[in-house]
């Protein structure tokens, strides 16, 4: 085997052995000789090999290209050319007058190719460079590519004797006595490097690369022309016309391990309002008898309703403010920071509104009370007097109505039938704010008792809660509870832990991103002030509605002013 | 076995050194890069707002011969808030990159062929906070296209071309109308404006002029049409598009002006169903609302002054709708009226070059939006917006 | 200098909306995101242009705003480990980027007040570079880089902090960023070189145009984040080649 790889060594590495320099080409007048003390022949062929020690030099109207390992260097006309090394590890060529350029490449590590003149020695490295010199030591260098080692043959009397000369710079000499000079390639020399210095090319194909490089990037900068005119005519096609301000969407699994898609938008029902909702479809949502193990056996919180396909839910928020919002979103902040800026109401309203005739809800409102300076739910909400301290307590309103029915209870349209004795249930108020006689579906309110409990989870973001309702303001209308499980769910449903959530490496945008609320609403019966299991509406099981932070995230910063004047 | 691994490897890499070798002179391959980007100050009706955009593509060519070459174009752009309508609103951002690779063969001294393919992301972003993946409106296209170009005289071109283009909006669903639409069952994994683009159009440039007509057809896969009484119909949308385009270039000394006519037509079996609220049960029905016609005008006039490459454009659209009626400030319908829209546009870039590559650039515009349709909660429509910018930008 | 302000000034977000709003909105942004705001700052000291035409490795400091006022303590070695056209013509330039940042502030903050229990802010980065010559005075250039960088501020838990109407709160989060890189360098004149490059990052969008102005000792430059709480960042480095 070994044998094998020497032979190869000897096939493939020969050339890396021995190396000499030809002549690949000639036009007019070319000579050359094999020594210093040998005559000057005429070359008479092409790849003639000239020897160590040999020249070459061209006459009037004479140009020549020569190849030595894989550089190639080009005489132009009255130019000599002097041949001292040329092995694969060293190059050296004395130019003794004339213009050269060469081009070297594929030059092995710790190789040398260098051009001499008599004032100067020029190390290539991977370039493209043109050299005019003369026998008075007058030296011109021109870098197009690559670096060239500097050193003067004769040190001068002050400054470096060696230095680079890098990628796009001339070097002259003029005069040994004087400082050398340094400067940007010219245009002129550029085109005159880049032109076709072949001997036989005539002078239409001189510049001919030029112009073909000239036609390439032509070319090639209109198709990137198209290419944008394109992309610009079919951008239209992709807009799409806006009816809302802002728009979220999410597919997730819920605690009950259902796929959850979550739509969330943002809309102003009119100039005084926005509102804000969350739609969350699931094609498939299973039977379960308690949502977690926090809430198992707790008496309140049993679903009763089995499985259902295309189940919709809803929760949405509707703000109505003192004066008109401005159109423009960027002027949400001062509009929020202004004094004279506040919510006159606001509806919290969660809905199972898989069936148009039979939206089961559950909803909280909040009226402004010019006296507290603050927004309040009591029996305020409702039309009724607050004039007792039981009536300050937290007013419910739930109930089963048809679609149509909804906006009454999202934009606040709702007031207690006989506000002088109100037995729960609700109907349309007028615009001048009394009660009208049309009923609002199968809805009531409650006023809130003091009868709960509250179960809050170990180490997670969970909490059970369960509050006992006086239907309206009178004890023989009876009573129902209002159970809700809250939940912090990652994407993929599991239960957040508060430690893991608090300690997290995450951003707040990151926990935007991969959280959401889940709460599970139960409206049930009263056993003798007690919660029974039984839903206090037949057919009518739960509220299972899931909350992005999307869209309250993106609106951070232009409403910010808001939460801090009304967070409370 | 290793140290025979080792001069192999020696060997073969001596052979590489030994075999490959090319000069500057046999290059075929050139590349070019474009680098723009402008920041600036919005003014809109009272408001002001940074914003500012960036485009820069990079490209490569490669010459098999002289009639055939491989072209490869990169492009990416961010385009953050502007007062500009090509926007969706005026806060959006938006991050678009795409690549297309083009073959283009040479068939004779007057016949070229152009192939190419391409691929395409949109990122889209309503706010300053938040980041850009995820979002709904996000879009990706792939496709590919063909061109021919027929070269008849020094003059002439004439050029003939089809594009398709397959747009998925992976993250988009509309569960507001399954809601508003009884017995819909939407789709939960995105995809609701999905849809097939196929353009066909053709070109021809004569001596100053140039003519051009362009049809669009965009076929969507899951949208549905909306009916009369307010459900999902069996139907899928369809929109058509055809756009007439006359044009000139005429340069007097240092002037440059290419003036040019558009007129657009386009149709859509789309309806629409416009809810006042999310709990609002008597939708208003519009047979047609997307048709519209349209007559545009741009004048783009290049010229130099006191040194600084200018170039002032002047543009004019006027869109009328066939069956859209417009809205009042409370979003009800003006029956009896067709809605028309009205843009005016005026912008000027002063370029002062720096080198052989940079320019540094002043930018003012200026539009002016008007339109019978007074309900702007979310697309303003009667305004007058301004911006002021500077920037830079790189080209060879 | 007035040209300098006057920039700053027009690209500030909001310039004309109250001034305390802009700078709420600004502190929001940063809140939501810390990691990604420190990241812009640890960019720009990220080493992003090719080695100059004559050097085998680029050494940076940035100064400004990087050291100066943030406290990052920085350094970015870009080594070449190929020079253009070594074995073919059509051979780009290679060279190898990589960097560090560390915030010593940071700690200084922990030591000098009771409010900041902990603080760590540290960065680093590695690339690849490629460039190729257009013509002599030209190239462009192009690569990839991974940059990363942890951010961590712990602040006493018995007090609410607030900047300018928003609650700080702690953090303690890393961003991770995949860029791809492209521009233009140009040489001016003798060791004076102008460039201009995008970066793109690949896995959360983030753009970044950069202009740079350097030479033999130091490198000016902008750098533009169009998406970032301060659009403009004007940087000054320490670039030396050898």
């Amino acid at each position: 085997m070994r044998f094998f790889y020497i032979f190869a060594l000897l096939v493939f590495l020969s050339p890396c052995l021995y190396s000499e320099i030809s002549i690949v080409d000639y036009n007019g007048d070319v000579k050359f000789r094999k020594n210093t003390f040998s005559e000057w022949e005429s070359v008479n062929e092409k790849n003639m090999v000239i020897p160590d020690g040999g020249a070459v030099k061209t006459d009037t109207n004479s140009k020549a290209k020569l190849l030595v390992n894989k550089s190639t260097v080009w005489m132009k006309e009255n130019t000599a050319l002097e041949i001292e090394s040329t092995s694969e590890y060293f190059t050296s060529l004395g130019l003794v007058y004339g213009k050269i350029k060469a081009s070297s490449f594929g030059l092995v590590k710790n190789s040398m190719f260098q051009i001499r003149t008599i004032t100067a020695i020029f190390g290539i490295r991977g370039t493209d460079i043109m050299i005019v010199g003369d026998i008075n030591g007058k030296v011109l260098i021109n870098v197009l590519f690559g670096e060239v080692d500097f050193e003067y043959a004769i040190p001068p009397k002050t400054g470096k004797r060696s230095f680079i000369i890098t990628q796009g710079m001339y070097f002259s000499i003029e005069d040994l006595e004087k400082p050398y000079k340094m400067g940007l390639i010219s245009k002129e020399y550029e085109n005159e490097i880049l032109s076709n210095w072949d001997p036989f090319i005539s002078s239409d194909d001189v510049l001919k690369n030029l112009y073909e490089m000239d036609n390439r990037m032509r070319r090639l900068r209109s198709f990137v022309l198209y290419s944008k005119a394109l992309n610009n005519d079919l951008k239209k096609f992709i807009y799409k016309e806006r009816e809302i301000d802002f728009e979220a969407g999410r597919t997730l699994k819920d605690i009950h391990g259902n796929t959850v898609r979550v739509d969330q938008r943002l809309l102003r029902p009119d100039e005084n309002s926005l509102e804000l909702f969350n739609i969350v479809k699931r094609k498939n949502y299973s039977d379960y008898s308690y949502s977690s193990s926090y809430s198992s056996g707790l008496p309140g919180f049993k679903y009763n309703g089995g499985g259902v396909t295309n189940r919709l839910d809803s929760f949405i928020i509707t703000f109505n403010f003192n004066k008109p919002l401005p159109d423009n979103v960027n002027k949400w902040s001062s509009y929020f920071n202004d004094d004279f800026v506040r919510p006159e109401w606001v509806t919290f309203v969660s809905a199972d509104i898989t069936s148009a005739n039979n939206l089961f809800f559950a909803a909280k409102a909040y009226k402004y009370d010019e006296q507290r300076d603050k927004l309040v739910n009591n029996t305020e909400v409702v039309g009724v007097t607050q004039n007792t301290q039981e009536r300050d307590n937290e007013v419910v309103l739930t109930g089963v109505i048809n679609k149509s029915s909804l906006s009454d209870i999202t934009g606040f349209k709702f007031i207690a039938d006989n506000i002088s004795s109100p037995d729960g249930r609700l109907v349309l108020k007028d615009l001048n704010g009394n009660p009208t006689s049309s009923q609002i579906g199968n809805s009531i309110w409650g006023l809130k008792t003091s009868a709960s409990s509250d179960n809050y989870c170990d180490n997670r973001f969970c909490q059970m809660k369960s509050d006992q309702y006086k239907i309206g303001d009178n004890s023989s209308s009876g009573y129902f509870w209002f159970s809700e499980e809250d939940y912090l769910i990652s994407n993929s449903g599991s239960i957040r832990e508060r430690d893991a959530l608090l300690d997290s490496n995450k951003n707040i945008g990151e926990l935007v991103k991969d959280n959401s609320f889940e709460s599970v609403i139960y409206v049930k019966k009263d056993s003798g002030g007690s919660i029974s299991d039984d839903d206090y509406f037949a057919g009518h099981h739960n509220i299972d509605i899931i909350i992005i932070p999307d869209i309250p995230f993106y609106l951070f910063d232009k409403t910010l002013d808001a939460y801090n004047r009304w967070k409370n | 076995m290793v140290s025979d691994m080792k001069l192999l490897i020696y060997i073969y890499l001596c052979s590489i050194n030994v075999l490959s070798a090319e000069s500057v002179d046999e290059r075929r391959f050139v590349n070019y890069i474009d680098i723009s980007f402008l920041q600036g100050m919005n003014f809109e009706k009272g408001a002001s707002y940074s914003g500012g955009n960036m485009n820069s593509s990079i490209g490569f060519l490669y010459d098999f011969n002289e009639n055939k070459s491989l072209s490869l174009d990169y492009l990416l752009s961010y385009s953050g808030p502007s007062i500009s309508y090509e926007n969706r609103f005026f806060d959006e951002r938006i991050i678009n990159h795409s690549a297309m690779i083009e073959y283009s063969t040479r068939l004779s001294k007057y016949v070229r062929l152009r192939p190419h393919i391409y691929y395409g992301k949109e990122y889209r972003k309503d706010s300053a906070i938040g980041d850009f993946t995820d979002n709904l409106y996000n879009n990706d296209s792939k496709g590919f296209g063909f061109s021919m170009d027929y070269y008849p005289s020094r003059d002439n071109t004439f050029t003939t071309y089809m594009v398709y283009r397959k747009i998925e909006f992976p993250n988009y669903t509309d569960l507001l109308y399954e809601f508003l639409n009884p017995g819909v069952a939407t789709e939960i994994g995105g995809g609701l404006y999905d849809n097939n683009l196929y353009r066909f159009g053709a070109k021809l440039m004569s001596g100053d002029f140039f003519y051009s007509v362009d049809y669009t057809m965009q076929r969507y896969t899951n949208q549905k049409i909306v009916e009369s009484d307010a459900s999902y119909g069996n139907d899928k949308q369809k929109d058509d598009e055809v756009e007439l385009k006359i044009g000139m270039q005429h340069k007097i000394s240092d002037l440059s002006i290419y003036p040019a006519f558009t007129y657009t037509v386009h149709s859509s079996n789309q309806n629409f169903l416009r809810f006042k609220s999310f709990t609002d049960v008597t939708p208003v029905f519009i047979a047609d609302a997307y048709d519209y016609k349209e007559l545009g005008f741009d004048l783009p006039v290049y010229f130099k002054f006191i040194g600084l490459d200018m170039n002032l454009s002047a543009g004019f659209k006027n869109r009328d709708y066939s069956k859209r009626p417009p809205r009042d400030s409370e979003n009800n319908y003006i029956y009896g009226k067709k809605e028309n829209d009205r843009l005016f546009s005026f912008s000027l870039t002063a370029s002062k070059k720096i080198n052989d590559l940079a320019s540094f650039v002043f930018y003012y515009s200026i539009v002016n939006s008007s339109s019978n349709n007074k309900f702007e909660y979310y697309i303003p429509f009667n305004y007058t917006g301004q911006m002021f910018g500077i920037g830079y930008k790189i080209s060879y | 200098m007035k040209l300098f302000l006057f920039i700053f000034f027009i690209f500030s977000p909001n310039t004309f909306a109250s001034l305390e709003d802009t700078g709420s909105e600004m502190v929001a942004q940063i809140v939501s995101d810390p990691a990604r705001f420190f990241y812009e700052i640890k960019a720009d000291s990220e080493e992003s242009l090719p080695v100059s035409s004559g050097k085998t490795y680029t050494l940076s400091v940035e100064l400004f705003p990087t050291l100066v006022p943030f406290t990052y303590a920085n350094a970015s070695l870009n080594y070449n480990i190929y020079k253009e056209g070594k074995l073919s013509a059509n051979m780009p330039q290679i060279d190898l980027m990589i960097g560090a940042q560390y915030m010593f502030g940071s700690k200084i903050a922990v030591n000098l007040t009771n409010d900041i229990n902990d603080a760590n802010f540290w960065g680093y980065d590695a690339g690849v570079m490629f460039s190729n010559s257009f013509n002599s005075r030209t190239r462009t250039f192009y690569g990839y880089r991974h940059s990363f960088i942890s951010a961590k501020l712990d602040l006493k838990k018995d007090k609410n902090y607030e900047l300018l109407g928003v609650r700080i709160n702690s953090f303690d989060s890393s961003f991770s960023e995949n860029s791809i890189i492209f521009g233009v360098e140009t040489l001016k004149d003798i060791n004076k070189y102008w460039a201009m490059q995008i970066n793109y990052g690949l896995s959360n969008n983030t753009l970044v145009a950069r202009l740079s102005w350097y030479g033999k000792w130091f490198e000016l430059g902008f750098n533009i984040y169009p998406e970032g709480v301060l659009v403009v960042h004007p940087t000054w480095s320490l670039r030396l080649g050898f």
